[in-house]
């Protein structure tokens, strides 16, 4: 019987790494940052049009987040800002999420004060993280 | 429920229209996502691929070892399973109404399988997470007949109805049925 290392490799043509690696991934076609900490269930929790908070099955502790649109917030909000670029990847998405919070996101979802304690609780979440990104998916999402 | 010898392939699934729950067309799955997802890693989420889109236990040394006593039935289907189909995300930064390309197909399965690190199987059936729904994402072409999956996940349940995402209404153009 194929294992699913093996499905994979035969009918996707991919080849899956040998354990779990905490990385931020950048899906080009969705325009989408996503980054889990643990290889876990993960139920989404929509904030607002850009953030997502992922949380594990219990609903009570963030293993991740998405960032939606984000090349296009990147390229309006995050370039501009002088030395950004050179920074890491842990301070790039806080500053991004500041920013996000404070200029460009809605209240469609949730209302002030609650997305205020979803930005800060990812933030909170980040600072506790090393995050890192392939560089093809740097490049990509800089682009 | 597919029995281990039965695998299909991975990138060809079959799946209700979204246009009408009664036909039956085939999708293929984006392989940059599963590159992605495998690039990490991330087992439990090609786990979710196998069962809760392809309904197939994911093909691990011993699956099934860990639910040999259990007489539960599992009869999932995978995305056959969908009960509701949305059209239209509404992405950020445009205005005009959602991607009307997209279909959202909606499950609320019985069960998922979990990664364990386990030294005889680490795939594991739990129960699906109460609050919970699973959602898979569609690009069609214009006919919609052919589709590609591009992203699958567990989304936060509406509280008065359980079986739909939070913020249906919000987050898509309509529902198709």
């Amino acid at each position: 019987m194929e294992t699913l290392q093996e499905k994979l490799k035969s009918d996707f043509g991919v080849e899956m790494a040998s354990e779990f690696t905490s990385r931020a991934c950048y899906y080009s076609k969705i325009d989408c940052v996503e980054y889990i900490s643990k290889d876990e269930i993960a139920i989404s929790d929509r904030v607002d049009q850009y953030l997502t908070i992922l949380w594990d099955e219990s609903c009570l502790e963030v293993i991740g987040f998405k960032l939606k649109g984000f090349r296009y917030a990147w390229n309006k909000y995050m370039k501009p800002i002088e030395g950004i670029m050179d920074g890491d990847m842990n301070l790039m998405m806080v500053a991004a999420l500041e920013r996000v919070f404070t200029e460009i996101g809605d209240e469609l979802f949730l209302k002030k004060e609650k997305r205020q304690e979803a930005y800060k609780s990812v933030i909170s979440f980040i600072k506790k993280q090393s995050i890192t990104m392939g560089e093809e998916d740097y490049l990509a999402m800089a682009a | 429920m597919a029995v281990l010898r039965d695998i299909p392939r991975f990138n060809q699934i079959s799946a209700p229209s979204p246009l009408d729950s009664d036909k039956e067309i085939v999708l293929s799955i984006d392989k940059g996502v599963v590159e992605k997802v495998g690039s990490i890693a991330w087992t439990n989420k090609l786990y979710a691929m196998s069962y809760n889109i392809l309904g197939v236990i994911p093909p691990t040394n011993n699956a099934g070892l860990h639910e040999m006593e259990s007489t539960e039935e599992d009869n999932s289907r995978g995305i056959k399973d969908a009960h509701a189909v949305f059209q239209g995300i509404r992405r950020p930064h445009i205005e005009e109404g959602g991607d009307e390309s997209v279909f959202v197909y909606i499950i609320k399965p019985k069960y998922c399988y979990k990664y364990i690190p386990d030294m005889a199987c680490t795939t594991k059936r739990e129960p699906f997470p109460e609050k919970a729904v699973f959602a898979v994402y569609v690009n069609f072409d214009q006919e919609k007949d052919i589709g590609e999956v591009f992203n699958w996940e567990l989304l936060k349940a509406d509280p008065a109805e359980p079986h739909l995402p939070e913020s249906s209404e919000h987050r898509y153009d309509r529902r198709v049925w």
